[in-house]
């Protein structure tokens, strides 16, 4: 590594206390799964390798999200919840596989050793239920009409814990309409690494 | 986002570099941005760690670092929206046929 990039790496950024506390926060519990459970998905979001052909519906559906998503369809959700995976657990699945690759993309980028394995907290899950949430157009319950900043709706830690790193690492939600945010990138710079990104997972969203 | 924004910012955005990295995109360091995104988000490790010091020849260290937080972000995003089946709205689809995605 040049001395250049270490500097890089090594840069002290309002971004790092973020990803220092959800990283932690990972291995506790969260609302469907036990900290076990959920540092378990870590190794998942990190095996280009794993299979989704796995008797455990939680396995195959971190297996998916974190590797194959755009395979993803009605259809998968409708099989997991078949198979005894609550569309909740689902979607806590969704936003910490979630996290979890926007973490480790961070601290490749800048050209740093990706996070070991947070360490397991034990306790139980809170199972908070949101009965306004319900299925509409989209594949899981929402409050609301479905769109990214909804898609969580509900399991609300995870919609907090994502609209936390989503403001940290892009913009904040009330911050997306200002065309002339500057954040070590112009707005017009930071759109063109999203629509690769997107382009290169294929997600035309 | 990415037409709205460079056209506020006075540049002239060729959305087709986007799909293909021949094209110049017409955003300052647009090449060197567009290199270090797909490299990152493929796992192309030799090519992340020259498109990496190619960003920060071109746009500096903080450019680095916004880069990566907003390819984390979307690797997020991404998944979040294949997962949940969040619809495509028609203004996305025009943009998509602007790409040439829409075939």
């Amino acid at each position: 590594m040049s001395e250049t990039q270490t500097d890089v790496s090594e840069m002290e950024t309002e971004i790092d206390s973020v990803i220092e506390a959800q990283w932690a926060r990972l291995g506790a519990a969260g609302t469907w799964m036990d900290g076990a459970e959920r540092t378990a998905l870590v190794g998942l979001a990190r095996d280009p390798d794993a299979s989704e052909h796995d008797d455990d519906p939680a396995t195959v559906a971190a297996t998916l999200v974190a590797h194959r998503a755009p395979s993803i369809t009605r259809g998968t959700v409708d099989d997991l919840e078949t198979r005894g995976l609550r569309r909740e657990h689902y979607v806590e699945i969704v936003g910490v596989v979630g996290r979890i690759v926007a973490i480790d993309t961070y601290e490749r980028g800048i050209g740093r050793a990706i996070r070991s394995t947070p360490a397991v907290r034990t306790g139980p899950p809170t199972r908070e239920e949101v009965p306004a949430a319900r299925r509409r157009a989209g594949w899981v319950p929402t409050v609301g009409a479905i769109g990214p900043p909804t898609a969580l709706d509900s399991v609300p830690a995870e919609a907090a814990a994502q609209e936390e790193l989503h403001g940290a690492l892009y913009l904040a939600y009330a911050d997306m309409v200002d065309l002339h945010a500057v954040r070590g990138l112009t707005r017009a710079q930071m759109e063109l690494v999203a629509a690769r990104v997107s382009h290169v997972n294929d997600c035309h969203f | 986002m990415l037409r709205a924004s460079a056209h506020e910012a006075g540049d002239d955005v060729d959305l087709r570099a986007v799909t293909n990295r021949s094209d110049d995109p017409g955003i300052a360091a647009g090449r060197e941005l567009l290199a270090f995104a797909t490299a990152l988000v493929r796992h192309e490790d030799a090519d992340l760690h020259d498109a990496r010091a190619a960003l920060l020849d071109a746009a500096g260290p903080a450019a680095v670092v916004r880069a990566s937080a907003v390819a984390g972000n979307f690797q997020m995003m991404n998944r979040l929206v294949d997962a949940t089946g969040v619809p495509i709205g028609a203004s996305l689809r025009a943009v998509a046929a602007d790409l040439g995605l829409d075939g």
